[in-house]
């Protein structure tokens, strides 16, 4: 492994192509990761030359984007016209096209979906070097097969995205998010329950769940082993009315226990929370109904967890130190824990398309990468 | 491009219709010429080719069964829904087996806490928003024939609607797929926790108009109903005037659940048919209807009724009860039905132009409209920039037929050059098949090519869609791809 590979810093999209075909005929891979180490084999490709503003018809609420610009400039440049992407990235320096490989998704997932629900239109180079499109710059379009979704999330292991469009929505007039602890994981799964019929539109239900062991439960916010955050938008009346109503939800709920501790925005929120999400942590995704009984077992066994609870989504740390430094024995446990259940559980580094034995999946990268340019394995 | 069972010569033995017999049983076979004819065509009735035979499995068991006879046999096979396709999705191009998944209905699974529902292929979609009637949720998708199209059918095209303004089009709801694959595989891609670390499969599938296999299970997201709703008729005496408020309404950057706009011609036909109270002497009118919490939806309803009226509407109605609300939205997802009082065939175009160009393709239609002396009357999704030309013509007037074949291509010619697309719902089907030349490069579709490869190896499966196999474009599929067109119109 090689942190000081050589890079390439490809300008245009016929350079991108350019390099996959020096990469073929010089038999070296390509990566577009930029923290990983890498094998000796391998160039690294830097996009950071490629951070155009395509084309921003605002008032079609559509930007056509190059890959390599950075989500926080992305993100600044919408908000001159009172437009965002709502997908909640921790690191604004991460490029576009990152996030859109990694499909990243923060908080505001439970009311804003994923980069799924906004990416319309790509262009991308293949295992061959050749350019492709998908999609287009219109907010409908079924023409053609949906490349766009297949790309979300392949973490470089089909193409290079070079180029994106994406549906953009207002920036609602406040976000705000408020914090309630709870004593137990049957006062938190009710609450949840409760929620999931609210009258109110929470946008954001994320979680923290301490180690049954952490004496400092303080980590949780609410100084209660359970920490739940709701996360509204829209005019100050209507956050006002639905905090209103979502502490009825949860008093309505069997041993709940409000308890405010912070009252910020969801930009603020979720730039704290994608700290936790380190390579060595495990993440679990289940059905909602399934998370706090998930969650209450990984406590009990030392682990302590944060997440996306609407979505059935958890990041499990653990508080043991030897655990911490071997996390096989992380997932170890949270495979134990999940066992039986409808529930999957993933490390980011070892889980992922790029490595998937489905018959389809290695087709399709023996399809879009007949040259292993791409991959990080032997194939 | 690939070698495709297009160029196959489909032949039917005894053997295999017995082997397919043995598989469905007698009653739940047709090869009879009578019955085999309400298969020939979808809701595109342009083109027509029947069948040689169509079997109704019940489950996936069946289904794989009847897809290894057809390989075993070489057939091409397509499967089939409620055969609502606008675009010609599950047009048997060469004959084969026609899987029809009606008798696959059954609503599997509700999980309202974890917000998905489980359905065979051959629910009719709004069977399943029926079934979660008074439970707070909904299934979102709603396109205007919900009360007859399926869930496997709405897959397969990736179906939109009136509210997918702001809920989006299938694929934003369909969270898993079971299907048959082409080679006899029984497959699971997604379910209730999502894609997991694998690729977006579903993502994919979603829309791939049955090229990629049979769909036999479905899982989708259901959505809470909004707290409230507002929905207002905006009354224009211009067309200019209606698509102004278009677009001054997602230029302010609000985004209501749905932004419909129907012309002078689609509002005299539902009057006709529906006595709703239509202003018969308004070029246009906007149906309009914003969502969510009750403390916000009067805040919304009021700044769209003021930038309606900003933009030159005479009167904006608000709909004062939830019976008349539904009336309304009757109206507007049978406007097509209402078409057949206008003239006895018609031609429905399902272009995408960006959405500050409506008022652009609208004056180009109106344009084409003259120039071809053929009338054109629209019913839309205008906040999506979804266009639906209605082209009116008398099926039995040859040069009428020819001349609404030019004026298609004129309208969806002019939504690419103006940075749109040709299909936004219906789908590619053969219909379109000729366009793609025009709306993606070469490599863009020899890459589309291979990935429908890996699901279809063989293009035994739904041979003939979506992706053009021979080197037509321009305007030869007017006269030469559809040599059949004329005399099945």
């Amino acid at each position: 492994m090689n942190h000081d590979v050589q890079s390439l810093s490809p300008a245009t999209t016929e350079e991108v192509s350019a390099a996959v075909k020096a990469a073929i005929t010089h038999g070296y891979r390509l990566a577009t990761n930029r923290t990983a180490d890498l094998p000796d084999n391998f160039r690294r490709l830097n996009l950071g030359a490629m951070q155009a503003t395509v084309d921003y018809p605002a008032r079609d609420m559509t930007i056509t984007v190059q890959a390599g610009m950075p989500v926080g400039t992305l993100q600044d440049i919408l908000k001159q016209e009172n437009q965002q992407l709502p997908i909640d990235c921790c690191d604004p320096s991460i490029s576009v096209g990152a996030l859109v490989a990694s499909d990243v998704a923060g908080s505001r997932q439970y009311g804003y979906g994923t980069a799924r629900d906004y990416l319309i239109g790509i262009e991308a180079v293949d295992g061959t070097g050749r350019v492709f499109h998908a999609g287009g710059r219109v907010v409908k379009n079924v023409a053609g097969y949906d490349l766009c979704r297949l790309l979300i999330g392949s973490r470089g292991s089909l193409a290079v995205l070079t180029q994106l469009t994406f549906k953009l929505k207002p920036i609602p007039e406040q976000t705000e998010v408020r914090a309630f602890g709870f004593r137990s994981a049957k006062s938190f799964e009710a609450a949840l329950t409760a929620l999931n019929t609210t009258k109110a539109a929470p946008v954001m239900l994320d979680f923290r769940c301490a180690a049954s062991n952490s004496a400092d439960t303080t980590t949780t916010e609410s100084g209660l082993p359970w920490s739940l955050f709701i996360g509204v938008d829209g005019s100050a009346e209507s956050c006002h009315w639905q905090f209103s109503q979502l502490r009825k939800d949860c008093a309505e709920a069997e041993e709940v226990v409000s308890a405010e501790t912070s009252r910020v925005s969801i930009e603020e929120h979720a730039a704290r929370c994608g700290s936790g999400w380190q390579p060595g942590d495990v993440i679990v995704r289940t059905v909602p109904s399934e998370l706090a009984a998930i969650a209450g077992e990984l406590a009990a066994e030392g682990c302590s967890s944060s997440g996306h609870a609407g979505n059935g989504i958890l990041c499990v740390s653990c508080d043991k130190p030897e655990a911490e430094q071997q996390s096989l024995e992380l997932r170890t446990i949270c495979e134990r824990v999940v066992a039986g259940r409808a529930a999957s559980v993933t490390q980011w580094g070892s889980d992922h398309p790029a490595h998937s034995t489905a018959l389809h999946s290695v087709r399709l990268r023996d399809t879009f990468d007949p040259h292993h340019v791409f991959t990080l394995t032997n194939r | 491009m690939s070698a495709t069972a297009d160029s196959q010569q489909c032949v039917i033995t005894s053997e295999l219709l017995r082997e397919l017999a043995a598989v469905v049983g007698p009653k739940r076979l047709l090869d009879s010429q009578d019955e085999l004819l309400v298969y020939e065509c979808d809701g595109y009735i342009v083109e027509k080719n029947v069948p040689d035979v169509v079997v109704f499995p019940v489950n996936t068991v069946e289904v794989r069964a009847i897809v290894l006879a057809c390989n075993k046999h070489n057939v091409p096979f397509v499967p089939r829904g409620a055969g609502t396709s606008l675009a010609g999705g599950c047009l048997p191009v060469h004959g084969g087996v026609m899987i029809a998944l009606t008798k696959m209905r059954e609503i599997l699974e509700i999980n309202l806490r974890d917000r998905y529902a489980i359905v065979q292929p051959g629910v009719v979609n709004l069977n399943l928003t029926r079934a979660l009637a008074g439970s707070g949720f909904h299934y979102a998708p709603d396109p205007s024939s919900q009360g007859a199209c399926t869930i496997g059918g709405n897959v397969a095209t990736n179906s939109g609607g009136p509210h997918t303004l702001k809920y989006g089009v299938t694929v934003n709801h369909v969270i898993g797929v079971e299907f048959v694959s082409p080679e006899g595989e029984v497959t699971q891609i997604g379910g209730p926790i999502g894609r997991g670390s694998d690729f977006d499969l579903t993502g994919l599938f979603v829309g791939s108009e049955g090229t990629f296999g049979v769909v036999t299970k479905v899982w989708v997201k259901v959505t809470p109903n909004p707290a409230a709703y507002r929905t207002m008729l905006a009354i224009f005496d211009s067309v200019d005037d209606t698509t102004q408020a278009i677009s001054n309404i997602i230029g302010a950057g609000i985004v209501p659940a749905a932004l419909e706009m129907m012309d002078k011609g689609i509002v005299g036909a539902l009057e006709d048919a529906f006595h709703f109270g239509f202003p018969l002497d308004a070029e246009a009118v906007l149906l309009i209807e914003v969502d969510g919490l009750e403390v916000a939806v009067d805040h919304e309803a009021k700044q769209i009724i003021d930038l309606c009226k900003a933009s030159g509407a005479r009167e904006v109605r608000l709909s004062q009860t939830e019976a008349e609300r539904a009336l309304l939205w009757k109206c507007r997802k049978q406007a097509f039905g209402a078409i057949g009082r206008l003239s006895p065939s018609y031609c429905t175009q399902d272009g995408v132009v960006p959405r500050t160009k409506v008022p652009e393709i609208l004056k180009f239609i109106a344009s084409v409209s003259e120039r071809h002396d053929i009338r054109i009357v629209n019913v839309f999704h205008a906040g999506d920039g979804n266009l639906h030309p209605i082209l009116l013509f008398d099926e039995r007037d040859a040069r009428q037929v020819q001349r609404v074949m030019l004026a298609s291509d004129e309208i969806l010619s002019k939504c690419i050059e103006l940075g749109g697309s040709v299909t936004g719902e219906h789908g590619i089907g053969v219909e379109k098949i000729s366009f793609m030349n025009r709306l993606f490069t070469e490599t863009d579709l020899e890459v589309m090519d291979g990935v429908r490869r890996v699901f279809n190896p063989d293009g035994r499966c739904s041979p003939g869609k979506m992706l053009p196999t021979a080197g037509a474009c321009g305007m030869e599929h007017i006269e030469k791809s559809h040599p059949g067109r004329r005399a099945a119109m």
